[in-house]
């Protein structure tokens, strides 16, 4: 008697929930999109009967990381336009040190407009020709995406070298379900006009140079949903923003400072609100004393191989912080973290700090480094 | 209080009428049918009692927090459902399709926004999804051939499609 295949009899909304769960790719920011991993890919080739499941489940993110990769997914949704209804969550590769050439970007904006309706969109900015320059500073800057496309856009990350602009995009303000906006280097020298682009109603999150957050203050402020800052420090923190005080922010990410001394770290003590802190593990090093003493959720995340003298975090712990959970977030390759887990461990547990640690994978579809971690 | 199920192989539960409601399609079906036993025509008596052995010891648990899809997963599994789907790959697959039958998996329910969620079990909400993540843990890592080796399945494919299907995922391969 021949064996029954049930693997291929399976309905497609069971793959589909099945493939939910294919191993994809983590950022250390929580924020950013994670699409399937080159292994995943295996799915989409093994019978017909998996073929259609599988290629919603692996379009939905899509990640390309370099301009070579994003000239044959070009040529793919070209011959197969019916993808394009598949994917949701498009990142297109940045490079943030160099300007975008103009083909590239021309080609990046044609996929950007051929997505039928996306909810997430990371994607470098389209400058316009220096002919065209406003002045020696502000450079004229416009969205990949069309008019009226992707109206239900929750996500959007603009990316680009660091360029000064004059204001916001009045683009912006068509996205009425926009949650998420990054501005990444977009430096703005001026005040946002509402009349021009008004305050989004569903921000939660703003993430942008914390000279930006000055700027935007009483924009960010009319926003009635925002309760999270991320914030890259490109120039000197200027005054504390009015929104940091006002009672809304419960969420503070620092992800990178181009100078430490840069840090906004006077914000931290003022913003009576902050319930969840986001800082790299190295901030203990150099501002201990701004660390907040009452948070639900702490997050240390380490980059790269670095880390802080476990003494470091026993001088912390020795001020009896009340953290609901702390939480290292580092990637399965820092060897130097490894060393020192078990020690910040100890010294979590022995002050009464629940911790955890959220590996992120580097090697997903390969065999990840062997540590030898001592207790 | 007890209901009873008839199985399609025509053998009798008699259920804790606690523990039954835990599956959402039964749930339905008590109110209206009174006294009288309830039919599940689509599944064996074999894969109730796996079921309503899960049903059991997950009636106390709390619902599973909100997740729209829009993140990634987790494939962690307790140490007991890991026990619990530790069965043979037909056992396997009957689970997963009785518990989309008795709709026992939670997106069915989040994307059509009834009110209803609010009264769901976890035990509702990760029958079906054990099964998912289990097979999802089974076939990562793996190659095409590996995988349909694994579950016995032909592959169907023409040369020219599976030629085809390469090239279009060519993209994907920049790592």
């Amino acid at each position: 008697m021949e064996d029954r295949c049930l693997a291929s009899e399976l309905p497609s909304e069971i793959l589909l929930e099945i493939f939910r769960h294919i191993s994809r790719k983590r950022s250390l920011d929580t924020w950013e999109p994670c699409p399937p991993t080159p292994d995943a890919w295996s799915i989409a080739r093994i019978c017909r009967a998996w073929h259609g499941a599988a290629t919603e489940a692996l379009y939905h993110t899509v990640s390309i990381r370099t301009i070579s990769s994003a000239y044959l997914f070009h040529r793919t949704i070209l011959r197969r336009t019916k993808l394009c209804s598949c994917i949701k969550v498009l990142r297109l590769p940045v490079d943030p040190s160099v300007t975008c050439p103009a083909p590239v970007m021309t080609m990046f904006t044609r996929i950007v407009n051929s997505m039928e309706s996306l909810i997430a969109l990371y994607a470098p900015i389209i400058q316009v020709s220096s002919k065209l320059q406003l002045n020696e500073r502000t450079v004229r800057t416009i969205l990949p995406i069309s008019v009226a496309k992707h109206p239900h856009l929750s996500y959007l990350s603009l990316t680009t070298a660091p360029i000064h602009l004059d204001s916001l995009h009045p683009q912006l303000s068509a996205f009425h379900d926009l949650r998420y906006l990054e501005l990444g280097s977009l430096l703005l020298d001026r005040v946002p006009d509402p009349a021009m682009t008004p305050p989004l109603a569903k921000l939660e999150a703003i993430d942008t140079d914390d000279k930006n957050i000055s700027f935007m203050d009483d924009w960010l402020l009319a926003c009635p949903s925002l309760t999270t800052i991320f914030i890259v420090c490109y120039r000197s923190a200027g005054p504390v923003p009015k929104v940091i005080t006002s009672g809304k922010i419960r969420h503070i990410g620092i992800k990178s400072c181009a100078h430490w001394s840069h840090t906004p770290k006077g914000w931290l003590p003022v913003c009576t609100s902050l319930r969840i802190l986001e800082v790299p593990l190295t901030f203990l090093d150099y501002h201990i004393d701004y660390m907040p003493l009452i948070l639900d959720e702490l997050r240390l995340v380490t980059p790269q191989n670095a880390c802080i003298r476990p003494s470091l975090l026993e001088e912390y712990m020795s001020r009896m912080p009340s953290i609901g959970d702390l939480v290292f977030v580092f990637l399965d390759s820092n060897r130097l973290f490894f060393e020192h887990r078990y020690a910040y461990e100890r010294i979590c547990k022995a002050h009464g700090v629940q911790v955890s640690f959220d590996t992120l994978l580097t090697y997903p579809s390969g065999t990840p480094p062997r540590h030898s971690p001592t207790r | 209080m007890s209901i009873t199920i008839v199985t399609s192989d025509n053998e009798q539960f008699c259920v804790e009428k606690l523990v039954a409601q835990r599956i959402a399609l039964i749930e339905d079906m008590v109110e209206n049918a009174g006294d009288r036993p309830i039919p599940l025509p689509n599944v064996t008596a074999s894969v109730l009692r796996k079921i309503l052995e899960y049903c059991e010891h997950h009636k106390n648990d709390p619902l599973p927090p909100y997740d729209d899809g829009s993140r990634s997963r987790t494939t962690h599994i307790s140490e007991w459902d890991q026990k619990f789907i530790t069965v043979d790959q037909e056992m396997l697959f009957e689970i997963i399709l009785a518990a989309n039958y008795l709709e026992m998996k939670p997106l069915l329910y989040v994307r059509l926004n009834v009110p209803r969620v609010q009264c769901l079990t976890a035990c509702n909400a990760v029958a079906g999804d054990i099964g998912c993540k289990t097979v999802a843990n089974m076939i990562k890592g793996k190659s095409p051939e590996e995988i349909r080796k694994l579950f016995n399945i032909v592959n169907n494919f023409t040369p020219e499609e599976e030629a085809q299907i390469r090239k279009e995922a060519e993209w994907a391969e920049d790592r």
